[in-house]
């Protein structure tokens, strides 16, 4: 398919682009200074742009943001999986729910699998899986689907090797972590300042928060906790009268 | 406070597809580089027509035009599951909503027949790819393209009422033939909490007609016009139908040329009548489109399973299809496909005005009067009757009606044609009458509404008595000393069916109505008695022209024209022996002034 080729000559070109050389430089205890050394600005999916919310978005607050997370880690992308663990189910004979098998055809969500070089908050480990569900690939206008059982992704950003920085949450439903739809943010050439995609008007906005330093010091304000429980919510695309539904952004759809 | 979470943010695709990654493959992808060479030439070839002239679709709504044409149909599917969360909802009431909401695109032309399909509570979602598509889907009936209508339990993040996905892509072109319509049952309130929707006669049906125009490619409007593509419903268009920005930034149509490369885009002006015909056909009955052409004076083609109709002048140049059947050198495969079913075609000037009316016999279909103003959108109205009324008391200063009369009632299972004069005031109404006699009445009309069934005549009528059937059409500007229109009168009188020509000026007014042709009489003993008289104008050759058909032992399929421009004297421009096949209807002034339309629709051979 000469898409691949595209996106294959597409990744090579930026691949050899990025260095994933990390420098941590630490002065003193105090003024901690993080620069990692990268070669090239980071690639990030865009949630959304065209949509109309009556709101403009406003950036959240930079305390809010970080409390509002389980983790926030800058990693280097080492692999992008097909995940079929679990499966939405949708299809003119099957039952609704999750399943975890499927005889028809999968779209499935995608783990990503990262080599945390940092971890500004959390316990994530050394490597860390990110679960991004077909909900949320869709809100980055990214197209994955398995074409013999490979994993084929469209109009994706994302470059292994590349740095990027996360802010995660788990599902101790199902012991997933993800972004939910909390923007990614991304690392200038200086390796020092950081960047977020503008979010769509009806996506949750990113922090104004420019440097890997300014994340650090993010924390340990006191922030409202309805404030945070707010912004939580905002990250699911969907909220019930029981609370905010997750498995799209979680997971894959069997349709048979 | 969160004001967006009281917003009815009908947002194109947020946590879905976003179709600014549609719009965005041409350029990420060189595969579809030519759809993108095709978005940058269409303002090329599209014709001066309101929105689409100064690109406000395409520029600034990226994702207009994305979605391929090449159905004829598009199955709806209904998710309702969910309908409980919604208090004193059901699901046939949210299945009426969702075909209202069909409805209302159905009545626009440029975008293809949508059929509700039926109820899939287990259909959440539908795949990513075409071929994945077409495996759930393998005996879809109009063709892949499918959307799904899912009511979910609960609230988007943001307050919006609905999304659209788009799925079902062939990955190969980037072309989408799915999508899936979020409809949510809840908005979240300034505190974040889930309330759930009171089910009325707006929701869900905005949130869904306007989800399902981003399936069409329309985009929201930029520039603040009124639109259903209006994100935001508590804004200006408060009336659930289509804009003048829907009607123009639907995309565009598509047609399939079987000589050329198959489908091809047509010009934006093949927005028409359309969706009565094709609403009911399928795959195994054949279109029949008839073009008249004033560009090279008569001409004439048809298409099997076209769904759309199409105009053709030399203003508006496509070239690629080939006349199966052109008047004067008529070939039998375009008449052979067997009997025309019925009926008439409307016209409008400056696109003011459209009116169709459609009824056979043969189909069970139900006598139909549509009607279309550039300022409403289509409406759609079955009517049985009209009340034609005359003003008794005209102010003629302000021009307002102080006192009504009715005169008749009209029963639209009798032919009723229309045609906007290009001053835009008035429109011309030929009608069949009821009365113990048989007679046509002419009419200019100040006053249409279809849906009250009333005409509103300021300027007395004029009888036309003894008509059985009729055909009219008018000339596309007054000329002094000449008719505006011509009217051809089947006439039955003296134990003979013969011709009459009656030439009328609606633009000097009633006094205007001239009998032309008092010394013109075709006898024809074959002449049906009710059937379709086809009447056009040539800009061309500034001549009238009339078709029609006799039947009997030496019938056949008669084109006639004028000498001059007169229309008082004709001669028999083809003439098709052996052929049973009712007319043609012909509409004149479609959308520019030098396109003339017609159409018939023939029954399966």
């Amino acid at each position: 398919m000469k898409a691949k080729t595209t996106s294959f000559l597409y990744a090579l070109v930026v691949g050899v682009l990025v260095v994933g050389c990390v420098e941590e430089k630490t002065t003193d205890e105090a003024t901690t200074t993080l620069v990692f050394e990268v070669n090239a600005r980071t690639k990030l999916p865009r949630m959304g742009g065209l949509e109309e919310c009556v709101e403009s978005g406003t950036p959240v607050d930079g305390s809010v943001w970080f409390d509002s997370t389980d983790a926030i880690i800058i990693g280097r992308l080492a692999s992008l999986e097909a995940a079929t663990d679990l499966l939405q189910s949708s299809g003119s004979e099957g039952e609704g729910g999750l399943k975890q098998s499927c005889v028809g055809s999968i779209d499935p969500a995608v783990d990503a699998v990262f080599e945390v070089v940092h971890a500004f908050k959390g316990s994530v480990g050394q490597t860390v899986r990110v679960r991004l569900g077909q909900g949320l690939l869709d809100a980055y206008g990214i197209i994955a689907f398995l074409d013999n059982g490979q994993l084929e992704l469209l109009f994706s950003p994302f470059v292994v090797g590349q740095l990027y920085g996360l802010p995660l949450h788990y599902s101790t439903e199902y012991e997933l972590w993800s972004p939910l739809l909390d923007p990614l943010f991304g690392l200038e050439m200086n390796g020092s300042s950081i960047f977020f995609m503008e979010s769509g008007r009806c996506h949750p906005q990113p922090p104004l928060i420019a440097s890997v330093q300014a994340i650090g010091a993010a924390q340990g304000h006191n922030t409202s906790v309805e404030e945070v429980e707010r912004r939580r919510r905002s990250l699911y695309s969907v909220i019930t009268a029981a609370g905010p539904k997750e498995e799209d952004l979680l997971f894959g759809w069997c349709f048979e | 406070m969160r004001e967006k979470s009281q917003s009815l943010g009908l947002g194109a695709t947020t946590r879905g597809g976003n179709p600014s990654r549609m719009t965005g493959i041409p350029i990420a992808w060189p595969h579809c580089l030519g759809l993108l060479l095709l978005a940058g030439l269409l303002p090329l070839v599209v014709p001066n027509l309101g929105y689409a002239q100064g690109n406000v679709c395409m520029d600034t709504n990226p994702e207009v035009g994305m979605v391929p044409a090449k159905a004829k149909k598009i199955d709806v599917y209904v998710n309702s599951q969910a309908i409980d969360a919604i208090p004193n909802a059901n699901q046939r009431d949210f299945h009426a909503i969702v075909h209202d909401a069909l409805g209302i695109w159905n009545e626009q032309s440029g975008s293809i027949p949508l059929m509700m399909v039926e109820e899939d509570g287990n259909l959440n979602s539908l795949p990513v790819r075409k071929k994945d598509c077409e495996q759930l889907f393998p005996e879809a009936r109009g063709g892949l393209p499918v959307i799904v209508v899912k009511l979910v339990d609960g609230c988007d993040k943001n307050g919006a009422l609905g999304h659209m996905n788009y799925k079902c892509m062939d990955v190969d072109t980037g072309e989408v033939y799915g999508a899936v319509v979020d409809v949510y049952s809840g908005y979240l309130d300034a505190n974040d909490e889930c309330v759930t929707k009171s089910f009325s006669s707006k929701f869900p049906l905005r949130t869904i007609a306007h989800e399902i125009g981003h399936y069409y490619g329309v985009g929201h409007p930029k520039n603040g016009e009124l639109a259903l593509m209006e994100p935001t419903s508590g804004a200006k268009s408060t009336k659930i139908a289509l804009y003048p920005y829907d009607q123009e930034c639907t995309r565009i149509e598509n047609g399939y040329n079987p000589a050329g490369s198959g489908w091809e885009t047509v010009p934006v002006s093949t927005r028409s009548l359309s969706i009565f015909a094709r609403e009911d056909l399928g795959a195994e009955q054949r279109v029949g489109i008839g073009v008249t052409s004033s560009s090279s004076g008569v001409s004439a083609f048809a298409q099997e399973y076209l769904p759309a109709w199409v105009v053709r002048s030399e203003d508006n140049p496509v070239s690629f299809w080939i006349p199966q059947a052109v008047f004067g050198d008529l070939q039998t495969d375009f008449l052979d496909w067997g009997y025309s079913i019925h009926t008439l075609v409307e016209v409008a000037a400056s696109r003011q005005f459209v009116s169709f009316l459609d009824y056979n016999d043969r189909m069970d279909e139900l006598p139909r009067a549509k009607v279309a103003t550039s300022e409403t959108g289509f409406k759609d109205d079955v009517v049985q009757m009209l009340d034609v009324v005359y003003c008794h008391k005209l102010d003629m200063w302000t021009q307002d009606c102080h006192e009504e009369a009715k005169i008749i009632p009209v029963s639209t299972n009798h032919r009723l044609v229309m045609a906007a004069w290009p001053d835009q005031a008035s429109t011309i109404v030929v009608f069949k009458v009821v009365t113990s006699e048989p007679a046509l009445m002419f009419a200019k009309v100040s006053e249409i509404d279809y849906q009250g069934g009333r005409l509103l005549l300021k300027t007395p009528g004029m009888w036309l008595e003894s008509a059985q059937s009729f055909g009219f059409a008018c000339r596309e500007r007054h000329v002094d000393g000449l008719s505006d229109c011509v009217i051809v009168l089947s006439m039955f009188d003296e134990f003979q069916h013969h011709l009459r020509v009656v030439g009328v000026t609606p633009s000097e007014s009633h006094s205007g109505y001239l009998v032309l042709g008092e010394d013109f009489r075709v006898d024809y003993r074959g002449l049906q008695t009710d059937q379709t008289i086809s009447v056009w104008y040539s800009t061309a050759d500034e001549k009238f022209y009339m078709s029609f058909t006799e039947i009997g032992f030496g019938g056949g399929f008669r084109i006639m024209e004028s000498r001059d421009s007169v229309g008082d004297n004709w001669v028999t421009t083809a003439w098709l022996p052996d052929v049973e096949q009712l007319a043609p209807s012909v509409g004149s002034s479609w959308t520019h002034e030098r396109n003339t339309l017609s159409y018939h629709r023939n029954e399966a051979p």
